[in-house]
């Protein structure tokens, strides 16, 4: 990381990290360090995340049933523990959207008349 | 759980594709790892707070707060062990007295179903709790109401083989509608006549637990009956009264009771409520040809699934014993809240290191609380120890102290320690922990990081407000039990001694079953040797205050204490007619117009004139049915002046009014024979029982020695005056070694201080003077307390009873002499240890 470009990082809101994930495991069944990854990529390396806080926010989906768990093969055939998005979870991504959407837009309108003047 | 598994090998393949793809970005491998396990942050947390999302964490640090405090305890056997006996002891008296409250209160009868058992009366203006009579009772049998079935029963106080007696007529379907089983034989079935079943107990006791005694045959109330059976000892009826034998209700005829019980079984899907307005209903119907007074107004339903009800009335007469207890229970636990203060303190430096390498100020209450609980539990059970021996203890005392043919008569539940008291102390146990933990483990995490590691507290910081607080509340209580204590001990000492000038020695008060004596009876009683006199009365002395009625001599009436009596009653009690003259024996026949009335009567009625030969007016009295009687006529002169004397007995002094009307032997409602013998023994009262029954079909429903039933009056006193003393002394005791951990603890504290005082030339004297100096101030504070609510609550007790004196002057300065000394000793101590602090030591010490 030291030798990237230095851009500027935001720390991740609480239980973003949970929206993050849901929504990374919609395309597919994941591994812990490609659901890292994918977060990194998708986010232009904007939001950074301490790797490690994925597991607590992954055990924590898993306890409430929004993923599953399974054994896999990774890429380069070892043996992994792949998460997938249960039923319930893809409801529970759509409520979680939404919500960030409305929260989103109240905080840009909050923000706007500042930024204009 | 499982999802945990593998979440090592998760995170070690996690950090090796980053560590590829960092290698892959072009880093030398070591650089390459080194940033993929910065990327990934610490990894024994992730483990931890992985491991958190799945588990309480509570539990979690339970079993190693488990492990510190054990640990802290063996280093301190002596610390633990005084917790453990300190909250055990007031545990245990706690539990004894919840033990008998539960006997009494909440356990149910051993019968089926008892829940749906209610007792059944009903109250009119003229008369609460109207009892039924056995006619009222065949029409209510009769009547279809909201109980499915009914059961009738009526107690018979009498004697068998010599013993007393205490008996029950019920109807014949009261073994079966109760389920109640019997060991031997069988129970009484419906068309029984002429059988007994008894209870256990009493086959044990007066028995000898005989097997042989199926099939004999018992003299019972003037009849006889083939002993049929006996219950199981689970088994002692359904009342208040524990019965010694059942025996087939007589609806009618002689032998029939006057009054008759009425329990009956709710029908299913009835509540309460719905039964109460159905039986108004009817007791409506059945007192709807009475007159006015008499008709029913409200009928009233009560559970009959436990011998007691609690009613505000019976919380009022228990809650001095329930505050007295609970408060030692709260002395217990101050005390203890301030040795476990002077641990935290004690271990202040260790609290302050944890606080500030950033133990949570909640995770380390927790572990304070953990440390109380677990000295709670093994207290709990050393209460359940002392409460065993107590109540065992106390039965025996009993037995020992209390008048014997009462014991014969009044037969308690078994006290047994049930489910019911073990959830009892094992909450009070969860209580005291939160009393005494809680607010040391408040106190100890709160201090500023930077005193708390250098251990430093300064004797004016929090805590030590706490811990005045503490010992203050301990002499308040103390102080206010033992001046209490002082005040009952005194005054019963005062009853004990106190004349009630009726000399009661050989005098037997002798009770028949029929409500009116047969004048037979008397005149033969008289012709037996070793009968002095035979007197009868309407009431016997010394069973409370005098019945009143209005009476006049001027203008206004005044409500007057009264009694019929024979003219013997007099010379049986050797009470001296001071002016005028006796009752004649006609006048007594004839119940005539005529009074003799006390001095004090006397003085209040006619000061300065002679009271013999003036005339009082009678109010007249409509309502005087049931047992009361009243005199026939509205006027009667006086003609006769006796001596005071306590009619009512000692708890209730002198009569301040007393008016006796003449009766005798055959006149209605009086209830009692009083017979001087010249030498009372067992043989006298068998040759009395043995007389009676040669001329009458009457028989003896109680004989019991006046001396007795004096004792009996004075007995409550003596036994609350005893349990006032015990309360008081633990009290005592504990705020002895309260005061004594304060000071300790406060002299350990101010070492340093005391050091430099010496250095700089204190002398050993003025030391010593300086920690008592504390300890009196304190004292002082907690006996003014004590004493005002002691001055408070004795004259509450002083309203109601005549002997107590509120203002006991020796009560209350032996109360506050004592609470001094054992201030004095708990402080003499740890002043001892200030004294010898050596400066050099001190001052080194830190």
């Amino acid at each position: 990381m030291s030798t990237g470009p230095e851009k500027e990082r935001i720390e991740l809101l609480q239980g973003t990290l949970d929206l993050l994930i849901l929504r990374t495991l919609l395309r597919g069944r994941r591994h812990g360090h490609a659901i890292a990854k994918a977060i990194e990529c998708n986010s232009d390396e904007v939001l950074q995340v301490e790797q490690g806080s994925l597991y607590p926010a992954l055990h924590r989906l898993l306890k409430r049933g929004w993923i599953a768990s399974e054994e896999g093969a990774s890429e380069n055939n070892r043996r992994a523990k792949f998460y997938r998005l249960t039923p319930k979870g893809r409801r529970q991504l759509a409520v979680e959207t939404s919500k960030w959407g409305r929260l989103a837009a109240a905080i840009a309108r909050v923000l706007a008349p500042e930024a204009n003047s | 759980m499982s999802e945990m598994d593998g979440l090592d090998d998760e995170i070690r393949e996690h950090i090796r594709l980053e560590t590829e793809d960092n290698i892959a970005r072009g880093m030398p491998p070591g650089e390459a790892r080194r940033a993929a396990l910065r990327k990934f942050g610490n990894i024994g947390q992730v483990k931890e707070d992985t491991r958190a999302v799945w588990i309480c964490g509570w539990l979690e640090s339970l079993f190693p707060d488990v492990r510190y405090a054990l640990r802290g305890f063996g280093k301190a056997p002596l610390f633990a062990a005084t917790v453990i006996c300190t909250i055990g002891l007031a545990l245990g008296l706690n539990t004894t007295l919840f033990t008998i409250f539960d006997a009494y209160v909440l356990r149910p009868f051993a019968i089926r179903d008892p829940y749906s058992l209610y007792r059944f009366n009903w109250s009119s203006k003229g008369e609460q709790f109207h009892a039924f009579t056995p006619a009222e009772y065949a029409d209510f049998r009769r009547a279809d109401t909201v109980f499915s079935e009914v059961l009738g029963s009526s107690f018979v106080v009498t004697r068998v083989n010599g013993f007393p007696v205490v008996g029950e007529q019920v109807s014949d379907n009261y073994f079966q509608m109760l389920g109640a089983r019997v060991t031997h034989g069988r129970p009484l079935l419906p068309g029984d006549e002429g059988v007994t079943v008894l209870s256990d107990a009493a086959w044990r006791s007066k028995f000898a637990a005989s097997p042989e005694i199926l099939g004999t045959r018992l003299s019972v109330a003037g009849g006889v009956y083939e002993v049929a059976g006996i219950a199981a000892p689970e088994f002692s009826g359904v009342s208040q009264i524990v019965s010694d034998l059942w025996i087939p209700l007589r609806e009618s005829g002689p032998g029939a009771p006057q009054r008759i019980n009425v329990i009956g079984r709710l029908r299913g899907g009835v509540s309460p409520k719905q039964a109460e307005s159905a039986l108004l209903a009817w007791a409506k119907q059945e007192t709807a040809d009475r007159k006015e007074p008499q008709r029913a107004i409200r009928a009233e339903l009560e559970s009959g699934a436990t011998s007691m009800h609690i009613t505000p009335e019976i919380l009022a007469v228990f809650s001095p014993l329930l505050v007295a207890f609970a408060l030692v229970l709260v002395i217990a636990c101050a005390n203890v809240a301030n040795m476990m203060l002077a641990r935290a303190m004690a271990r202040q430096r260790e609290i302050g290191v944890r606080l500030s390498l950033g133990a949570g100020r909640g995770r380390l209450i927790r572990q304070l609380l953990t440390e109380s609980l677990m000295l709670a539990f093994p207290s709990a059970l050393a209460g359940l120890a002392i409460s065993q021996a107590s109540l065992r203890f106390t039965e025996r005392l009993m037995f020992a102290t209390a008048p014997s043919v009462w014991l014969q008569l009044i037969h308690f539940f078994k006290l047994e320690t049930d489910y019911r008291v073990f959830l009892f102390i094992l909450l009070a146990a969860a209580a005291s922990t939160l009393l005494f933990g809680l607010a040391p483990a408040i106190q100890a995490t709160r201090p500023g990081l930077y005193y708390a590691t250098r251990g430093d507290f300064s004797s004016d910081a929090r805590p030590s407000r706490l811990r005045n607080g503490l010992v203050v509340i301990q002499v308040a209580v103390c102080v206010f039990l033992l001046i209490c204590s002082g005040i009952l001990v005194r005054s019963t000492k005062k009853m004990q001694e106190s004349d009630v000038r009726l000399v009661t020695a050989n005098v037997i008060d002798l009770r028949l079953r029929s409500d009116t004596v047969d004048p037979k009876i008397g005149d033969r009683l008289r012709r037996e040797p070793g009968v002095e006199s035979v007197a009868t009365a309407w009431r016997a002395p010394l069973y409370g205050p005098l019945w009143w009625i209005p009476v006049a001599s001027g203008r206004s009436f005044e409500r007057v204490g009264f009694d019929f009596v024979s003219p013997e009653y007099f010379d049986v009690f050797r009470i001296p007619i001071l002016r005028g003259r006796n009752f004649t024996a006609e006048e007594g026949r004839s119940e005539a117009a005529v009074a003799i009335v006390s001095e004090l009567t006397a003085a209040r009625f006619w000061p300065g004139a002679d009271a013999v030969g003036q005339t009082i007016r009678i109010a007249p009295n409509p309502a005087a049915d049931g047992w009361k009687k009243l005199p026939a006529y509205h006027s009667a002169i006086v003609i006769g002046v006796a001596r005071d004397v306590m009619t009512g007995g000692p708890s209730n002094g002198l009569d301040a009014t007393c008016f006796y009307f003449p009766t005798a032997a055959g006149g209605a409602k009086n209830q009692a024979l009083l017979v001087r013998v010249r030498n009372d023994s067992d043989a006298t009262r068998r040759q009395l029982e043995a007389a009676i029954a040669g001329v009458s079909s009457d028989s003896i429903s109680t004989m019991i020695p006046e001396d007795q039933v004096l004792a009996f009056q004075v007995y409550p006193f003596r036994a609350a005056s005893w349990i006032g003393s015990l309360l008081g002394g633990i009290a005592l005791i504990l705020a002895l070694s309260g005061i004594y951990g304060v000071l300790a603890y406060l002299v350990s504290q101010r070492t340093k201080e005391i050091g430099i005082r010496i250095a700089l030339g204190a002398s050993p004297l003025g030391v010593v003077g300086l920690i008592l100096k504390k300890s009196l101030g304190l004292a002082a504070v907690g006996i003014a307390i004590g004493a005002a609510c002691a001055l408070g609550v004795s004259r509450l007790f002083a309203s109601e009873f005549e002997n107590v004196n509120t203002y006991d002057a020796l009560a209350y300065s032996t109360a506050i002499a004592l609470a001094v000394m054992a201030v004095m000793a708990g402080g003499y101590f740890p002043s001892r240890r200030a004294a010898s602090v050596d400066p050099v030591t001190a001052l080194r010490c830190d």
